[in-house]
């Protein structure tokens, strides 16, 4: 446990003290925040109509066009850049250790594999988090504004699913970066296997039942989307967890293997 | 405290290592020598644990290095041919870190660093960043790392490459005080350095130990090809007959520079001292004898004799 929390401090002071998460959490939450923007305006425009429509009309009591939508929309974006954000974030994980030598310290030091892995993965998890919780300020923006009508459930779902859901991809990312030295492969390599992983619910489209549902139920955003509507599903927090388990396992495995492969 | 038998690996259908065989007793400082490529690295990847082997079995204070590997990484405190330093850590937060990865009680962390620190002679750069050291002191940042948690055995992989004279010998002092207390490899292809700090060497070639004696007996079994150079002015046939009728002496190569200066390299048996017969020869001839030296062979010779052969 000691050396998993070695490890853990080590990679957090490591990410803090770079350029590149730096720059990465900016750029992330700005391009999240002009997305924000976007829906807000968006959103803004069609209540407006949605009135004129019930002054015209009366009130159904039925409304289409609420403030939650909002909500779901920016997550939608926040979840889909997170894909396109994470490669970045743990491409240095393993290919910088290679490159720089130090993989050689772990591999000759009293320390497993696994707690490492851990150590390494829980550092990258917390600054995932880090910049997610930094998008919170939007949610707060959206509160003020919707005077007391957003829901704050599937805002809070919403968070809960994007934090297992990194927990599924952040492996994914370890492992692509475990298998070189390059850390510009790494990051095309996971960035082709998440958005495999993401397309899956298209290809889904094509086959027949019961296929379809179960190719659909491995691609990442099926399960997005239920937390995103505030439901916060077991069937969907086991398959990010899975997921995770899955990926760090391969990861672990394919560390360990490098003493033998060379 | 370290015994390797019949080590061998192969990368690919490459062999690195063939069959390989020795001890290492506790306390011993003991000197890895061969050319580039021979194994020595090798050697040392695979009793620290970094790389696998092929065939054979290697224990360290009898522990097996496969069956207990993280036992056996808590004994053992290596230095790889590239110290393995995180450039965005300080000295002080890399070397803290690696005490708590082998294993250093909590507590202690402190205090082990500042020993080592201090042993090292890195007061100065304690809290500069890694990447700012020069090569020098980030192979003494190395070595800091490989004795934080005390460890019986030291594995070094060639300390001193790079480092000036003035911190040569620190280190190569260093690690001479370890013998003892210590068990130390040392691998090296600078053979003053093996002559300095240890006490029997190895030799390796192609994966092969190639000769094995403490360092004193080395040279001596060697030492059959000692040299005389003697260096005069006279008549130089009668004098290298006369020196050949000396007792002991194999051969007689002129080797003079040009001019009125006669040089002759004497070979003879290493049991008998022909100096005085040499000089009384020279004086006798009414010649004037100008230099009388003897060349040991030295262990770069043997060295390159040893593996061309």
């Amino acid at each position: 446990m000691k050396n998993i929390i070695a490890v853990y401090s080590r990679e957090l002071k490591s990410y803090f003290s770079s350029q590149i998460f730096y720059i990465i959490s900016a750029v992330f939450v700005f391009v999240v925040g002009y997305m924000f923007k976007n829906v807000f305006f968006e959103f803004a425009t069609r209540s407006m109509r949605q009135l004129r429509y019930k002054w015209d009309y009366g009130d159904t009591g039925i409304d289409f066009i609420n403030i939650n939508m909002v909500s779901l929309q920016t997550f939608n974006y926040i979840n889909f850049l997170l894909l396109l954000i994470v490669p970045l974030l743990t491409m240095r994980l393993y290919a910088e250790e290679k490159k720089s030598g130090t993989m050689e310290l772990l591999m000759t030091s009293p320390i497993t594999t696994t707690q490492v892995l851990l150590g390494k993965f829980f550092s990258c998890l917390t600054i995932y988090t880090f910049m997610v919780i930094l998008t919170s300020a939007f949610m707060v923006i959206m509160a003020i504004q919707s005077r007391g009508q957003l829901d704050f459930a599937p805002v809070v779902a919403s968070y809960i699913g994007t934090l297992l859901y990194g927990a599924a991809i952040i492996p994914i990312g370890m492992f692509s970066s475990s298998f070189t030295e390059n850390q510009i492969v790494a990051a095309v390599v996971s960035l082709s296997l998440l958005l495999g992983l993401w397309l899956l619910i298209f290809s889904a489209q094509f086959l027949n039942y019961p296929y379809n549902d179960f190719v659909a139920f491995l691609s990442l955003p099926e399960h997005l989307e239920s937390f995103n509507r505030g439901f916060v599903g077991v069937k969907h927090a086991v398959y990010y967890l899975s997921m995770s388990l899955f990926w760090l396992t391969l990861t672990g495995m394919t560390v360990e293997s490098a003493r033998w492969r060379q | 405290m370290i015994e390797v038998k019949d080590l061998t690996k192969y990368y690919g259908t490459k062999i690195a290592l063939d069959k390989l065989s020795f001890t290492v007793k506790e306390g011993e400082v003991l000197g890895f020598l061969g050319p580039n490529g021979a194994g020595k690295s090798t050697t040392m990847k695979i009793i620290t644990g970094f790389l696998s082997l092929t065939e054979g079995t290697v224990t360290v204070d009898g522990l097996d290095i496969f069956d207990d590997s993280l036992e056996v990484r808590k004994r053992i405190g290596y230095l790889p041919e590239h110290p393995p330093l995180y450039l965005d850590m300080t000295v002080k937060n890399y070397l803290e870190f690696a005490a708590k990865i082998k294993g250093v009680e909590g507590k202690m962390v402190k205090s082990r660093v500042d020993h080592v620190v201090e042993t090292c002679g890195l007061t100065k750069y304690y809290k500069a960043y890694c990447s700012s050291l020069s090569k020098g002191f980030r192979q003494r940042v190395g070595i800091a790392q490989a004795l934080v948690h005390e460890p019986r055995i030291l594995i070094l992989d060639e300390p001193t490459i790079g480092l000036d004279p003035i911190q040569i010998v620190e280190i190569r002092n260093l690690i001479k005080s370890f013998g003892g207390d210590h068990t130390v490899i040392l691998s090296t292809h600078i053979l003053p350095e093996v002559d300095m700090t240890c006490e029997r060497v190895i030799i390796i070639n192609d994966g092969k130990v190639v000769a094995e004696d403490s360092t004193e007996n080395l040279r001596q079994n060697l030492r059959h090809s000692d040299e005389l150079i003697v260096e005069f002015r006279g008549n130089s046939s009668k004098i290298r007959s006369g020196i050949e009728k000396i007792k002991g002496v194999t051969e007689v190569r002129e080797t003079s520079p040009s001019g009125s200066t006669k040089q002759f390299t004497i070979v003879s048996n290493p049991d008998t001292d022909i100096r005085p017969d040499v000089a009384r020869l020279i004086v006798a001839e009414n010649g004037e004898l100008l230099e009388l030296k003897y060349i040991s062979m030295t262990l770069e010779q043997i060295f390159i004799n040893i593996t061309m052969n």
